[in-house]
């Protein structure tokens, strides 16, 4: 400790240091050790050290808490759109007196069919619909879970009283269902959504007629 | 190799979009592509069901047979009885009882590795005609 010598005010300066490191280490960054250039000596080098690994952390701390932020705007931006397609893709479409159509498109899991459910059945128990075709042309994989829910889907249908069929069962679905062991022959299912349409038809008894060239 | 990690439902989706995508590059037809994803959608919802999380393993198929593997991993509760579980309906919660079976139905070859309490390892391939 021989080249102590020739420095001022050794004790304060170290307790100054220690001070600023402490406020720093609670993540203050805008705090700086006061150095005098004119009085420059060994000490003053580890000073100016301290005061750069400060400034430099306040910086890194900075960018990264900027970065969290951006992330989880980004986030909550995936939400919103998850919200949305979820809305968009759902819709339920009066497509004749008494009749909806429910096209499905992308994946059913367990939170969007329960949606489906629930406004199918608030839609049949408030208005006088009497036919629902699901279709699902627009479902490319059915598992023994989107079976599920379609079956049940189907089934609550059933108990308020109105009519369900499930359209558009592509041929390799179709297939894949088979190997799969899904028995869904308590379930009305016709191939395609115009199919679905004529059976509506016939459950209420409407018989579309073409009309002749006079 | 391709690794999806099952932690959300939403992954089931991820796995079976990937496994369904390294089938069709494989030269796998649309009905094999779509047994492919239902195969790796069942097992990949036993992950989310039964274990929590775990992984998804996509590769081709390392020899001659040419064709795709899919692994699934997970350190949960694993399989009391393989047997019973390869039964049609059979199921320890509510569900149809069509995973494992089905799974099975649906691809050529299934390997199932596990021991209570050390989690399940289930190998699917599914070959291409030759």
């Amino acid at each position: 400790m021989a080249k102590t010598k020739g420095i001022a005010d050794l004790e304060s300066r170290i307790a100054r240091m220690e001070e600023i490191l402490s406020v720093a280490a609670c993540g203050d960054f805008s705090v700086q050790i006061e150095i005098d250039i004119e009085k420059a000596d060994a000490l003053t080098a580890i000073e100016t050290g301290i005061n750069l690994l400060i400034s430099d952390m306040g910086d890194e701390v900075h960018e990264s808490t900027k970065k969290a932020e951006e992330l989880e705007e980004k986030l909550a931006l995936i939400g919103q759109q998850r919200k949305a397609i979820e809305e968009l893709s759902t819709p339920i479409i009066k497509i004749w007196d008494r009749v909806l159509v429910l096209p499905l498109i992308g994946t059913l899991d367990t939170r969007r069919s329960q949606r489906l459910t629930e406004a199918l059945l608030t839609d049949i128990a408030t208005t006088q619909i009497k036919v629902a075709i699901l279709d699902i042309t627009g479902v490319a994989t059915v598992d023994s879970a989107v079976a599920n829910h379609l079956m049940k889907t189907v089934a609550a249908v059933q108990l308020l009283g109105a009519s369900c069929v499930i359209t558009g069962i592509r041929p390799e679905v179709a297939q894949t269902i088979v190997h799969l062991g899904v028995d869904l022959s308590g379930v009305e299912t016709l191939s395609t959504l115009a199919e679905g349409l004529k059976w509506a038809f016939g459950r209420l008894h409407i018989r579309m007629v073409e009309e002749r060239k006079v | 190799m391709i690794v999806v990690p099952i932690k959300e439902e939403s992954d089931i989706v991820h796995a079976r979009a990937a496994a369904k995508d390294v089938a069709r590059k494989l030269g796998f037809g649309l009905v094999d592509q779509t047994r492919i994803s239902t195969a790796v959608s069942e097992l990949a919802r036993n992950i989310y069901l039964y274990a929590g999380e775990g992984e998804v393993h996509i590769e081709e198929h390392p020899d001659s047979h040419r064709g795709i593997r899919v692994t699934f991993i997970d350190n949960g509760p694993g399989i009391d009885d393989v047997e019973l579980a390869l039964k049609d309906g059979w199921s320890s919660t509510k569900a149809m009882g069509k995973g494992l079976p089905g799974a099975k139905r649906l691809t050529d070859h299934m390997e199932i590795n596990t021991q209570p309490g050390h989690g399940t390892t289930v190998t699917i391939e599914k070959w291409l005609a030759q």
